[in-house]
């Protein structure tokens, strides 16, 4: 039986500031990433399950999308393809031997060698299609061309799934499927044109979560009924406790989050952070869940901030 | 309400990207301007859909929709509009600040304050703020809009305001901010004059301030 909770801090990247790199660095470099994780898990020893930092840019830079990097994220700069036939001319990676792809395979690989659970991320088939078209003609192809959307996404699909499959493979226990921008479409949408790619690539791959950030409060009966994912990471706009009573369907599914990692994490007092996450446990208690923030936090949030989010959970398991 | 400026406000609340053409061009034909046309047809149209996204009813993909509704209308229109009709509530500078290139919520202002009579310079992404002020003094916008998702950037906004100072027009040129992390205590924090929660906040928000301004 799995401790309540179970400690999952989207926190890797307060490890760039323990040893004193870029962001970039981390990036484009396996071993100074490897570095900053092992440099995380030194001071914060007590986390159940780690992850990489966060990089939502991967496979688009992987399939040769121009990006600079803007203060500390790598940004994708040009949206290169207009269509669904110019989105199906893009080959597929291959991740081994993929640069920007084995990067994270190389990550993954090292942290599942010291022994610790590690989960893994990768892209969704949206917004790897918004990395690749620009988010107004995605809009439009998912608004008013439902065909030339599932080609789109299923395309996107086909470049994600080896990618996630070489994660599986390096050791990841877990991966989260990153689609920050579906909770820009409606419901309506999300069922008509969206819902089925992501379980084409869910159905493949063991255990996947959904991660979507900002307020996904109207897509939760939706996304209650998307098949094959074990858990929904969300972020703080949503009440884990009142989601699950208004839609009890989401019981079968592990939440995972979401104390702020902005306005709690970053900007917020330790004693805010004990409330915050004393609040979420007190209500999640006995339901399928994972403590975890509601998005990679940034660098410099305080190192006390993470310690009293640990601290404040394993009170909870005494 | 003439029929044809009810099926404007209809196309633009329903997002008929295919069918608006025809119906701008339909109103001309019947002899009404493009500014009746802007202001009685696309711009209630708009009114409409904000209030939708306002009641949770349309997402942020609608509003983006609408926008390319009203894109497809604009450049008819505005071939045929006297000069002196476009832009008559004065011009807004509208930049993400440096560091963040998120833009659906800016294009969305810049769309809904074309479509209510601003003139809109939009500097795009990353923009600093010397340049934002600088675009400001040498169009003689007396009003700024910033966009900022990115926590780390916020920051910038202080540098857009302090620009303002150093150029002696404190008070004179107005700033309205908005995006995902910020917040009436930001804005208070920063110094800004405005704002907005949502962007179909912005043309009220806008309008207030060039009262002011």
């Amino acid at each position: 039986m799995s401790p309540f909770p179970i400690i999952a801090p989207l926190a890797s990247s307060t490890g760039i500031r323990l040893t004193g790199t870029s962001m970039r660095a981390n990036i484009e470099n396996a071993a100074t990433q490897l570095a900053s994780i092992q440099a995380y898990l030194a001071r914060f020893p007590r986390v159940d399950l780690v992850f990489p930092i966060m990089d939502t840019s991967v496979e688009a830079r992987a399939v040769g999308c121009p990006y600079e990097f803007k203060d500390t994220v790598p940004v994708i700069t040009t949206h290169a393809f207009a269509d669904a036939a110019a989105v199906e001319t893009i080959p597929i990676p291959d991740p081994h031997a993929n640069a920007c792809m084995r990067v994270n395979i190389d990550v993954i690989q090292g942290i599942s060698a010291t022994g610790r659970t590690v989960g893994a991320f990768c892209l969704g088939p949206v917004t790897l299609a918004a990395h690749l078209m620009g988010i107004t003609a995605l809009v439009r192809v998912a608004m008013k061309a439902p065909e030339g959307c599932a080609r789109i996404l299923a395309h996107c699909t086909h470049i994600i799934r080896p990618y996630a499959q070489a994660l599986l493979a390096a050791g990841a226990r877990t991966l989260i499927i990153l689609e920050p921008q579906v909770n820009a479409f409606s419901p309506r949408i999300y069922e008509k044109s969206i819902q089925a790619a992501l379980e084409d690539l869910a159905s493949t791959l063991p255990d996947p979560v959904l991660h979507m950030c900002g307020d996904t409060n109207p897509h939760l009966p939706s996304f209650s009924r998307t098949r094959y994912f074990t858990g929904l990471s969300l972020a703080a706009k949503v009440d884990f406790r009142a989601a699950l009573d208004a839609c009890p369907a989401l019981k079968e599914k592990t939440l995972i989050g979401n104390i702020d990692p902005v306005a709690v994490m970053l900007n917020g007092s330790p004693e805010l952070v004990r409330e915050k996450v004393a609040a979420l446990l007190d209500g999640m208690r006995g339901e399928n869940f994972i403590l975890s923030s509601g998005c990679d936090l940034v660098p410099d949030t305080p190192l006390a901030n993470v310690e009293m989010l640990i601290d404040t959970a394993m009170r909870y398991r005494l | 309400m003439k029929e044809s400026l009810l099926a404007i406000q209809k196309a633009v609340d329903e997002l008929d990207i295919d069918g608006i053409t025809a119906l701008v061009q339909a109103c001309l034909a019947e002899g009404l301007t493009p500014l009746e046309i802007i202001q009685d047809g696309i711009s209630q149209g708009l009114a409409t859909v904000g209030a939708k996204f306002e009641t949770g009813e349309y997402f942020l993909a609608d509003l983006v929709m609408a926008g390319e509704v009203v894109n497809e209308a604009m450049p008819l229109l505005k071939a045929r509009m006297d000069p002196s009709e476009a832009g008559q509530k004065g011009k807004v500078v509208l930049a993400t600040v440096q560091g963040d290139i998120h833009e659906i919520g800016k294009n969305i202002v810049g769309m809904l304050l074309s479509a209510n009579g601003f003139e809109v310079v939009d500097l795009g992404v990353d923009v600093p703020a010397e340049k934002i002020v600088q675009t400001a003094r040498s169009t003689g916008a007396k009003l700024i809009g910033l966009s900022v998702l990115l926590s780390t950037m916020v920051g910038n906004i202080r540098q857009v305001m302090d620009g303002i100072d150093r150029a002696g027009f404190k008070g004179r040129i107005k700033v309205a901010i908005g995006g995902a992390c910020t917040s009436e205590q930001l804005r208070a924090e920063m110094g800004a004059d405005a704002y907005g929660e949502t962007a179909v906040q912005a043309v009220r928000i806008f309008d207030e301030l060039r009262q002011g301004a």
